[in-house]
């Protein structure tokens, strides 16, 4: 490929990618530019969706727990394809709920079950990747490895790195300590383009920044140093409330948080994060949603009509 | 029409569901007794049916489908469609427009949930919150007993053994 050629090609990448970064610059405002919905209020194309997943084309993909299935729609929402039906067989779910993606591949996980199911991009199941606990965040790495949050029982909730056979590559635990809890210690997270870890706690007003080995960087509370009531069921304390929801980074490294039951406006609001922690403004989502997904053209995905829509924004920075 | 208020305690929804019940055995007995008011027809005339509540604030919950589907599994597809209905309950919310709104989500849902599991029993929305003070009393399946002219109530999911009470009501 000469000179020229690459850059022809590179022009054309930034020029598809510019309508998703337009505005870019210094933070000091964020909003949402809906540019795509998927589903509606009469609408069954999606009925609960659970996980999301983008790719470079633009096609996008949702786990779906009312029909337990996974579903491939087009860029311009048209569904291309379905998968899946309740079971325990290859290719069915019981209670879906994660998705990640990465090139033609993609990982979902079944809420009970231990290991995460790889598709392709057509949906066709590929196998069974194993995992020793149940997962609680999924994230599918450009190398291919996989990262996850785990439960820990009784073992503190713990940090992954696997290959894509399940080989255990990496791992380090998300507590602090023991006596927090039964499920204290849940969380989301996602990665940086270093490969370094933020990660936002369900039940804990706590906001961290990891490297890739485990080791602190910050930590940061957001919500007045608020925690999550608790409630004690056969004499396990359980978390009832949450603090955080999801972490999602952005084209230019910033952390967008979704904030839990705790925050003002519960499952709405976004705490936007510089890299090193530092609020740079919030916004509220336009309605209720379980998660936040950011694609790798930097369009954000979030929930609306409690699960039956899928929504697809442009971010704008001001 | 009857004038169905919103019931708020389990007993109010219970003696609402009593009327209701008293109503649906009163049409066989308009259409061949009209002039009798007060005459019960015979219990063979009578059908025996069965409401199931749905609580559509734990449609997340993966268990709770699960016994759902459990109940419906067990149901021949030919009873269910005629003496098995399902009342879509949802919790409260902020004001008439929000619970339009809910009615409708709610609606959707299961059309495209009872598709994908084959659930065969027609449902309604519970648009007017009748129902919501019985399925927080735990009652998920109330029989209507037409051979002991009683109402019976169940919680879900239905204990093992149960089921087959209930099966055996429905289809005696």
């Amino acid at each position: 490929m000469n000179i020229r050629r690459s850059t022809v090609i590179v022009l054309l990448a930034l020029a598809a990618l510019g309508p998703a970064f337009a505005g870019a610059g210094p933070v000091g405002k964020v909003s949402l530019e809906e540019v795509l919905a998927i589903g509606g209020l009469r609408d069954a194309a999606l009925l609960q969706w659970t996980g999301v997943s983008a790719d470079a084309a633009g096609n996008i993909y949702v786990l779906d727990a009312l029909d337990f299935s996974l579903k491939k729609f087009g860029p311009d929402g048209r569904l291309l394809k379905k998968a899946g039906r309740k079971g325990q067989g290859p290719g069915e779910f019981m209670a879906p709920r994660l998705l990640a993606g990465s090139g033609s591949r993609l990982y979902a996980t079944d809420q009970n079950v231990f290991g995460i199911y790889e598709f392709d991009s057509e949906l066709r199941f590929i196998r069974k990747i194993p995992c020793p606990a149940l997962v609680l965040a999924l994230r599918a790495l450009a190398d291919g490895n996989l990262a996850a949050a785990v439960v820990g029982m009784p073992s503190p909730a713990k940090l992954l790195v696997m290959d894509g056979q399940g080989r255990l590559l990496s791992e380090f635990p998300l507590a602090e300590s023991r006596d927090t809890g039964l499920l204290m210690d849940s969380a989301s997270f996602a990665l940086d383009r270093q490969g370094q870890f933020y990660i936002a706690y369900l039940f804990r007003d706590r906001v961290e920044k990891r490297t890739r080995d485990g080791q602190p960087l910050w930590g940061k509370s957001f919500l007045g140093q608020k925690t999550a009531a608790t409630t004690n069921v056969q004499n396990l304390l359980l978390p009832k409330e949450t603090c955080f929801k999801d972490v999602a980074v952005d084209a230019f490294g910033h952390v967008f948080v979704l904030g839990g039951k705790l925050s003002k406006n519960p499952s709405r609001d976004v705490y936007v994060l510089d890299a090193n922690g530092a609020l740079l403004t919030t916004f509220t989502l336009p309605e209720p949603s379980h998660c936040l997904y950011i694609d790798g053209r930097n369009y954000l995905y979030a929930r609306a009509d409690e699960g039956l829509t899928l929504k697809k924004y442009r971010i704008l920075y001001d | 029409m009857t004038d169905v208020r919103p019931a708020h305690g389990a007993a109010r929804s219970l003696a609402l569901a009593a009327v209701l019940f008293a109503a649906a055995f009163a049409l066989p007995r308009a259409r061949s007794e009209s002039a009798e008011v007060g005459v019960q027809p015979p219990a063979s005339e009578q059908r025996s049916s069965c409401w199931v509540l749905v609580d559509m604030d734990s449609f997340f919950c993966g268990a709770c489908l699960d016994h759902l589907l459990e109940f419906s599994r067990a149901v021949p597809a030919r009873v269910q469609e005629e003496r098995v209905r399902g009342i879509l309950v949802f919790g409260g919310s902020a004001g008439p427009e929000e619970t339009r709104r809910r009615a409708e989500v709610v609606r959707t849902k299961w059309q495209g949930f009872s598709r994908a599991n084959d659930i065969r029993f027609p449902a309604a929305v519970d648009a007017d919150m009748a129902f919501s003070g019985l399925l927080k009393a735990g009652i998920g399946v109330l029989v209507f007993d037409a051979r002991a002219g009683a109402v019976r109530r169940y919680p879900l999911p239905v204990p093992r053994g149960r089921l087959e009470e209930i099966m055996r009501i429905l289809v005696d």
